[in-house]
């Protein structure tokens, strides 16, 4: 797990300058954990923004959130992230 | 082209119909260790199968490995069944098969519930009841399990709408071990029997079809294969060859010889 602070800067979301940024800039940031690693996000942060932030599309993963799996992936847009929260990001891989 | 030739003429065999689903092919595959996705892809083509099996796995955000295979192939054309590979408690296992369905593609299950890191054999108690707390979530299970025959009716009373019998363990290649075990199971089920891991070349998949069970999955068989795409022809053929001779019925083996040309009529 990489510990908090030294990894590279996570994801751009709110940050300064982009165009779907939300108005956060110079707010407080806030660790939670992505498959595995910890990282941190902007207090706030909604699940859309991040998965957007980390160029994933939305169509092509499944999200886990503090274990409780989101069937509905409009829920995206309007379920915010909180400190020490976990998120698991799978997909479908080659396997037998 | 998706379908084995069998299936293709009816008169020459039935469908696979699997919990009222019908399958244009006998033959089933993975997508897991091919050198290439588009060796997977082109080998998948030529074996025919629609049964695609695919694994759950985290998204690698630093992009440095493996993408995400379902860039390589069109849903639109196979049957994806997602398993629950690499899972070794009933827990991760219905986890899995959750994180699977929630994908959105359809509510089956290909169930594995591993026990043995050295022989990847399966768990039959955890199969069980992780089949049967998977069926009251309105999931199609197709069960992994060893050739045990009590393990397999345990699979069907669960509510498994398949149960999949390994020919040797996943990855061997050794072909069909016991023909016996996987006979009675055939015979004593009422679910159909899908022979899952261990075909190794044609003949092993001719040999387990003409066992007279309803199907055969196989994945390193073809990738590890030095020629995935004409193994996965073989295999297509194979499956063919084996299901129309067991529904031919064999000639009685004898212990000696009988001539095929008349006895009479010979010179004196």
């Amino acid at each position: 797990m990489t510990p908090l602070g030294t990894h590279e800067p996570l994801i751009a979301v709110g940050r300064a300058g982009s165009p779907d940024a939300p108005h956060r800039d110079g707010g407080d940031l806030i660790a939670v954990t992505i498959n595995g690693d910890v990282r941190t996000v902007p207090a706030g942060a909604t699940l859309a923004e991040v998965l957007r932030a980390l160029a994933l599309d939305p169509r092509a993963i499944v999200v886990e959130h503090n274990r409780e799996i989101l069937r509905d992936r409009g829920s995206y847009t309007s379920r915010h992230l909180s400190a020490g929260d976990v998120l698991e990001l799978v997909h479908f891989v080659g396997g037998g | 082209m998706t379908a084995t030739f069998a299936a293709e003429h009816a008169t020459l065999d039935t469908p696979l119909i699997i919990s009222g689903r019908e399958f244009r092919s006998r033959l089933m595959v993975g997508t897991g260790k091919y050198k290439t996705l588009d060796l997977m892809r082109r080998a998948i083509e030529a074996s025919g199968a629609e049964v695609v099996t695919v694994a759950v796995r985290r998204v690698d955000l630093d992009r440095t490995h493996e993408e995400g295979v379902l860039a390589h192939l069109d849903p639109a054309q196979m049957f994806l069944l997602a398993n629950t590979a690499g899972c070794y408690n009933v827990a991760d296992a219905v986890r899995y098969a959750r994180l699977a369905r929630a994908a959105g593609f359809n509510e089956w299950v290909k169930l594995e519930v591993i026990a043995d890191e050295q022989t990847l054999l399966p768990d039959p108690v955890g199969v069980v009841e992780a089949t049967r707390i998977l069926v009251a979530e309105g999931f199609q299970v197709m069960a992994y399990t060893s050739d045990d025959l009590v393990t397999a009716l345990r699979l069907e009373d669960a509510g498994a709408v398949a149960v999949m019998p390994l020919a040797s363990p996943i990855g061997s290649g050794l072909g069909l071990l016991n023909p016996f075990a996987i006979r009675t199971i055939k015979h004593r089920l009422g679910v159909p029997v899908i022979v899952d891991a261990g075909v190794g070349t044609a003949s092993d998949a001719c040999i387990t079809m003409e066992q007279g069970v309803d199907g055969v999955l196989m994945n390193t068989g073809l990738a590890a294969a030095q020629d995935p795409v004409r193994m996965a022809t073989a295999m297509r053929q194979a499956v063919d060859a084996g299901r129309l001779a067991f529904l031919a019925g064999r000639m009685p083996r004898r212990e000696v010889a009988v001539p095929s040309s008349p006895t009479a009529g010979m010179l004196g």
